[in-house]
């Protein structure tokens, strides 16, 4: 009896508060909210951290009584909705919940679009639906064992790839209202 | 009519200020750099909302939002069907004009 695994999507002190109610109820197992990049890629920056980082540090204290794994997922396909992640009810305190906040504002057809790394080349992301994310967090439940850290991806692309096909697709559908617009006009 | 939609506008983060898109009308070309810059000013002016919107477009210039593929959990399921992004872009935006 009792509960098994907590999946956790709340970020700061309640997420502290979740760990050690979860240790002193001798819960098995805990992912704590992280569903984003490589925790050792965000290092020490607060504003990337949000919290994360004391939370990792809580569960490595408490992993003798408690197993934890990192879900990496990279961006979540959903920043990228209509009304933005708060209409999945997503990041609503993230500061880039609203439709257009990150990298492109397919609405107004305006992007801000982080092509390169410092070297030059031309940076890469990985994107995952939140969909996917539920797919392959329901299969890892099933896992005997826990790694720290388990990755998953829906794609990879560059940067330049992910506007271009968000400006190709915005275009596909104009396309296709206009031509819609064209036959109903049609006598 | 075109099936080639333009960005209104589009800032490409580009490394060298020698380097030009040429896929839009209305760009604005900005780098690294300038990024940057504007993450100063952000912290400068006490702009926290600019501060929380500028870090992840930085983090992703510099690949923090990268890993290797496939990744694990799709290399011990691959039986797991992933979604493209165009497809779930195109579902996701329909009613939009």
């Amino acid at each position: 009896m009792g509960v098994d695994t907590v999946i956790s999507t709340v970020l700061g002190n309640p997420q502290l508060r979740l760990i050690e109610a979860a240790v002193q109820c001798r819960v098995r197992r805990f992912a704590p909210a992280e569903f984003e990049g490589q925790p050792i890629q965000r290092g020490q920056n607060a504003l990337l951290d949000r919290g994360r980082n004391s939370a990792l540090a809580l569960l490595h204290h408490y992993r003798a009584n408690i197993q934890y794994t990192v879900f990496v997922c990279g961006i979540l396909y959903e920043r990228f909705s209509v009304n933005g992640m708060m209409s999945h009810r997503l990041g609503t305190h993230s500061g880039y919940g609203n439709e257009g906040d990150f990298i492109a504002d397919p609405r107004q057809m305006t992007s801000m679009a982080p092509i390169y790394d410092a070297n030059q080349n031309l940076s890469c992301i990985c994107l995952t639906s939140a969909y996917d994310v539920a797919q392959f967090v329901v299969r890892a439940l099933d896992m005997p064992t826990w790694p720290s850290e388990m990755s998953m991806c829906s794609e990879r692309m560059t940067v330049h790839a992910l506007v271009e096909a968000i400006r190709v697709c915005r275009s596909k559908y104009h396309h296709r209202l206009s031509d819609e617009r064209a036959l109903l006009t049609c006598p | 009519m075109s099936l080639d939609r333009p960005w209104a506008s589009i800032d490409y983060q580009a490394p060298a200020s020698t380097q030009v898109f040429s896929t839009t009308s209305m760009q604005s070309l900005t780098d690294y750099a300038d990024l940057e810059y504007q993450m100063t000013m952000a912290q400068l002016g006490g702009d926290t909302a600019g501060q929380r919107r500028l870090a992840p477009l930085l983090a992703t210039a510099e690949g923090r939002y990268d890993f290797a593929v496939p990744a694990y959990l799709n290399s011990v399921y691959p039986d797991v069907q992933v979604t493209r992004f165009q497809d779930w872009f195109l579902r996701n935006w329909a009613s939009i004009p």
